[in-house]
């Protein structure tokens, strides 16, 4: 009996051992040769390195030193993003958690194709954005492009996602914000006049928060992530090059890993 | 990459930016801008151009594109004929609630704190180490040599008794002034200003005077387009959430004539009652309270990503500190009241 608990000892703590204790950077397929060469169309070798090796390693190593010797020390960052997103002392490891989670989600849909067959985007995904918005994906596009990106004026990103009505809607992020969380996609920047619609959202939004018996549910999944960190197009692209960026970027998605994310 | 060559002169005076418009009001431009030569010690060619050159451009070049592109008064793209620090400041001053010019304001303040954060910056004098590569992790041997071998700090800045005396009356010393400036600014993670500020009260029993007077000096952080400029954004929600309030009162009480709606919507306009966090924040931005800014810190990676990396923000702080032109900062100091200083 007493060997068969020690055994059993043993083993539990060495599962214990053996779990995660630091974050570490994601590897990607082909990742030397990402280095070396970049991203077709969008990164060089050296803004590739900027945009994902430096970024993300920064990030991973600042939410390893804060979560260090707490709980969120064996979460994945995704976990920890909405562990604390609605604790005000813990906005500074919200805030590395959702971008560590927000870059690899952007990297993931930009990666290179591989160069047999050039995917393009889905049926599904095409109507559903005809459903969403009345208006093709080039309009969208567009859109993106020349309304919501300007609505950025430091750092951020932009997203698709998918509600839970199941139809398409953009939003753009500033800083750290998260597309999972209403209450932290932190659409508004406070720093400027707020239009009239925008403060009526705020004052609804402030409502919800604040009733702590209404349990807030947010059921959206993102389907295409841009980031529009200076990170991600300042060595290739330049102060100014941000628009130009996010048309390659958008021009040279990775559609296969973009239609695996819409539910079939 | 360090711009070893000293002679990176009159890069500002040969940029010379001019507003390039179809109205002939703003060919004054960017004329009066300040003059830096070069930011040894701070910048490469490289990175100046990236934090400056480049990034003015654009600014000017979207104003230019608003203008063009909308009909604004007269009286507001004459304010915007040249763009030195004061105009700017009075464009921001009068414009920054009126929300059909929310566009203009925010380019209007990229500029006004990015003139003004390089306004006092000069090459740096004391001999700076600098790294020969960018730091690939956060806190490495070599950064750390860096930092500790510029840690002696004097107990006051050379030159400039009456700025020294301020800081050290409303910071305790120049180290934990030091401290606290470097610290916010490492504290933004996206895009933002640290600034140090002097506070002045229109209220103040001695403002009969006409110098101003300062009760303190004071270090505040503005994110984005944010302004030192006493816009307290908490103070603008609630006059807007008052005037819709008001607004929707009036809707309800259509009917009744017009004299019984004006009392009516003056004593209900109450109907939105302030929490406690937002009645502390209201008195932080009291109207009286009006902020001098003196010094700026940019913490965008648009200043320090090309020369420091994802990693090299402490560095690039640690190099503002010693790049900081004490004299210019000294120029805009207020006279502060004595009682403050003892």
């Amino acid at each position: 009996m007493f060997q068969r608990y020690v055994y059993k000892r043993l083993i539990n703590d060495t599962i214990l051992k053996n779990r995660r204790s630091i974050h570490m950077m994601p590897t990607l397929p082909n990742n030397e040769t990402l280095i070396a060469n970049g991203i077709p169309n969008i990164y060089s070798g050296k803004g590739f390195s900027v945009a994902w090796e430096d970024r993300q390693r920064y990030l991973i190593e600042k939410l390893n030193m804060v979560t260090n010797g707490t709980t969120f020390e064996s979460m994945y960052p995704f976990h920890i993003m909405l562990q604390a997103k609605n604790r005000k002392d813990q906005a500074h490891i919200f805030n590395l958690a959702s971008s560590v989670h927000n870059n690899h989600l952007f990297i993931e849909n930009i990666l290179p194709n591989g160069a047999e067959d050039a995917v393009g985007p889905s049926k599904l995904f095409l109507n559903k954005v005809e459903k969403s918005f009345n208006k093709s994906w080039e309009e969208i596009k567009n859109e993106i492009i020349e309304v919501d990106s300007r609505k950025i004026v430091g750092q951020g990103y932009i997203f698709l996602i998918e509600n839970s009505d199941k139809k398409f809607q953009l939003l753009n992020i500033q800083n750290n914000g998260t597309p999972y969380y209403f209450p932290m996609n932190q659409s508004h920047d406070l720093n400027h006049v707020l239009q009239q619609d925008e403060i009526e959202l705020y004052h609804e939004l402030k409502e919800i928060v604040k009733d702590p018996k209404v349990k807030i549910k947010d059921y959206s999944i993102p389907i295409i992530c841009i980031s529009l960190w200076d990170h991600s197009y300042l060595k290739d692209y330049g102060v100014d090059g941000r628009e130009e960026y996010l048309k390659n970027v958008l021009n040279n998605l990775n559609w296969s890993v973009i239609n695996s994310r819409l539910f079939n | 990459m360090w711009g070893t060559s000293k002679v990176v002169t009159n890069l500002l005076r040969s940029c010379n930016l001019r507003l390039v418009t179809k109205r002939n009001l703003h060919a004054g431009g960017l004329k009066n801008l300040i003059q830096i030569s070069s930011l040894d010690g701070l910048f490469s060619k490289e990175g100046l151009d990236n934090a400056w050159f480049n990034r003015s451009k654009m600014y000017v070049n979207q104003l230019n594109a608003h203008l063009n592109n909308q009909q604004t008064s007269s009286s507001a793209a004459d304010m915007l004929s040249s763009l030195n620090i004061s105009n700017l400041e009075s464009f921001i001053l009068k414009y920054s609630k009126s929300s059909d010019k929310t566009d203009l304001v925010i380019l209007a303040s990229l500029l006004y704190n990015l003139q003004f954060s390089l306004s006092s910056l000069r090459p740096s004098l004391t001999s700076v180490a600098l790294l020969k590569e960018k730091p690939k992790t956060l806190y490495n041997n070599d950064v750390i040599s860096v930092l500790s071998s510029n840690s002696n700090n004097p107990s006051t800045i050379q030159g400039t008794e009456a700025l020294s005396q301020a800081l050290i009356g409303s910071f305790g010393s120049i180290e934990e002034f030091k401290t606290n400036f470097i610290n916010s600014a490492l504290s933004i993670s996206g895009d933002g200003y640290t600034w140090l500020v002097a506070r002045h009260k229109k209220n103040n029993f001695s403002s009969s005077s006409s110098s101003l007077v300062s009760d303190g000096l004071f270090v505040v952080n503005t994110y984005n387009a944010g302004t030192p400029f006493n816009i307290g954004k908490v103070g603008h929600l609630n006059e807007i959430t008052s005037k819709l309030s008001n607004n929707k009162n009036m809707e309800n009480k259509s009917q009744q004539d017009n004299l019984d709606m004006m009392v009516d919507s003056t004593s209900s306009s109450i109907s939105y009652q302030k929490s406690v966090t937002e009645a502390q924040n209201y008195d932080r931005f009291d109207h009286n309270i009006h902020y001098i800014p003196i010094l700026a810190i940019d913490s965008s990676p648009k200043a320090y990503l090309t020369d420091y990396g994802s990693f090299g923000k402490i560095l690039y702080l640690n190099n503002i500190w010693n790049s900081i032109d004490w004299n210019v900062a000294q120029s805009r100091l207020p006279k502060i009241e004595l009682a403050y200083l003892s």
